[in-house]
């Protein structure tokens, strides 16, 4: 029995991720008269409480926040068989510190620690969703993008 | 400002199959505290019903309550119960209720379980749409998130959690109302216990329980002419976490509800930490054991884990905590059965498991995704 619980990708708050992420790309809404970043998509701005926002790309980068291995067979499940990762992902981007929450795909949770550097890894499920999950960085990306001076 | 107190405590026994329904668990543990505070029912014009209990009508209804001047529930989960104290005193210092009933019924285990209720908690939008489609949807995975971070900040391990679980095991062998009463537990039987969500394992987590459990409120003045010894109130705090809503982008995940509630049930009462005799502390997981005790100031944060290893958590240790069991091992009425432990240990009447030389006793409630309370009971002063 199917127990993944998909999201609803017509949702008003979060159809515009949804449609990104089928285009392999994050976004999240962006406060148009104070220029904060927010995640989760919330109605208004909590910075500045204005009403009006877009959407923005963020970085395709981010660190291990904290993880849990889930080894029960739970409602609802992850597309993933168990024991799979669940991690939230931090992403630092110039003002805005902003945290996802995700599976890592195809990780052996033995590798998983604080600050592991992790990249999106976008998931078809069917024709309309693709869902975003993580993985570790190459070796190779991590020099590329950490030290350009060394 | 009046003085609140606790006059009257019930429960029906607990289980993991009632065979009752919940408007007779709690109705029955109603008529069972008005009984120990030596009061008709009819007297009472305050309903507090706990969270997910039933209604307060069903009670109205069924006691055929000649006038009600409150009927109010507080939505934080297992904050409700200790919650529901600030809650009672709003009433009875306005005069709006002279006596008042917080009380839970549930078939928590063989009805409606936990994770049944998670789309009646804040947020729920965000759960749904971005985290239960990766398979993150439990209370139980979301506190073993809390706790894997708290794990890599400050070194806690899983001997901390469960030197926790061992202890409530412990506890509930002097107590033959638990659930867990002559099921002894050994350090092997915990880690044999199937992993659930890293780092939970079965026996990390609380039992889901059937059962009822009411308290009678009423002011200290009343109080004294009733039956039993009255336990004052002397003070309570509820606070939300930071981003109640959301977990995922709580900015410190180190605070929670707790860490604002406690300083404001301290200050009401006039007290500290360090006047605290024991504390019945709600434990849903193992872990979150470790970090009320930090954030209600007994240990500095990060060194719970050290803290309960040390055995300051025994019933004979400098803080004894749940010396019922607790939600992990005699039952989860929702942080209810904390208070009427609480109670009963203040009243001398815990026989096998009564603590000596009490003050004030502490007891916390957590809800939702971090929702906090505190109160702080004490003796009536009078003889």
């Amino acid at each position: 029995m199917n127990r993944t619980i998909l999201p609803d990708i017509n949702h008003p708050d979060f159809a515009f991720f949804w449609t990104k992420c089928r285009d392999e790309v994050l976004t999240v809404p962006i406060c148009q008269q104070c220029g904060r970043k927010r995640w989760p998509p919330r109605p208004i701005c909590s910075a500045c409480h204005s009403p009006d926002y877009t959407w923005i790309e963020i970085a395709s980068r981010g660190r291990i926040y904290s993880w849990t291995v889930t080894h029960r067979n739970m409602v609802p499940h992850s597309i993933q068989p168990t024991p799979y990762v669940i991690a939230v992902v931090e992403i630092d981007e110039p003002r805005d510190t902003l945290r996802l929450l995700g599976g890592l795909w195809e990780t052996p949770p033995e590798i998983v620690h604080l600050n592991m550097l992790v990249e999106p890894v976008f998931v078809p499920v069917n024709d309309v969703l693709t869902l975003p999950f993580w993985r570790p960085v190459q070796r190779r990306h991590v020099i590329a993008c950490e030290s350009p001076v060394r | 400002m009046i003085n609140i107190a606790i006059v009257g405590v019930g429960e029906t026994s607990y289980s993991q199959r009632s065979g009752m329904s919940p408007q007779a668990l709690a109705l029955h543990a109603i008529q069972r505290a008005v009984d120990d505070a030596g009061l008709d029912v009819s007297v009472i014009d305050g309903i507090v019903p706990i969270s997910n209990s039933i209604p307060a009508e069903d009670v109205i209804s069924n006691f055929n309550l000649p006038h009600v001047g409150l009927s109010a529930t507080l939505r934080i989960g297992g904050a409700s119960a200790v919650g529901s104290l600030g809650l009672a005193a709003t009433a009875l210092q306005t005069h709006r209720c002279r006596y008042v009933v917080i009380y839970i019924g549930k078939n928590g285990s063989s009805g409606e379980r936990m994770v049944q209720r998670v789309s009646q908690l804040p947020g729920y939008q965000f759960r749904r749409q971005l985290e239960e489609p990766f398979g993150w949807g439990t209370p139980l995975q979301w506190y073993a998130m809390m706790c894997r971070r708290h794990m890599e900040l400050f070194g806690t391990t899983k001997e901390h959690l469960a030197r926790v679980s061992l202890t409530m095991r412990k506890h509930a062998q002097n107590n033959s109302h638990a659930q867990m009463y002559g099921k002894p537990m050994t350090r092997e039987d915990y880690y044999a216990s199937p992993m659930i969500s890293d780092p939970y394992q079965l026996f990390d987590c609380c039992l889901e329980t059937d059962g009822g459990a009411a308290i009678i409120v009423t002011s200290e003045e009343r109080a004294r002419d009733l039956r039993k010894r009255p336990v004052v109130v002397s003070g309570w705090g509820v606070s939300p976490p930071q981003s109640p809503d959301d977990l995922t982008n709580r900015p410190d995940w180190n605070s929670i509800g707790l860490t604002k509630a406690a300083p404001d049930a301290y200050s009401m009462a006039g007290i500290g930490p360090h006047d605290i005799s024991a504390l019945m502390v709600y434990d849903c997981f193992t872990f979150e054991v470790i970090q009320q005790l930090e954030e209600a100031g007994f240990c500095g944060r990060g060194e719970g884990g050290p803290f309960v290893a040390s055995g300051a958590i025994e019933m004979d240790g400098q803080l004894p905590v749940n010396p019922h069991g607790g939600l992990l091992s005699e039952g989860h009425m929702t942080g209810l059965n904390h208070l009427i432990e609480a109670v009963r240990q203040l009243r001398g009447e815990c026989t096998s498991r009564q603590l000596p030389r009490l003050q004030f006793i502490g007891v916390t409630g957590w809800g939702n995704l971090g929702d906090g309370s505190m109160a702080i009971l004490r003796r009536d002063h009078r003889g």
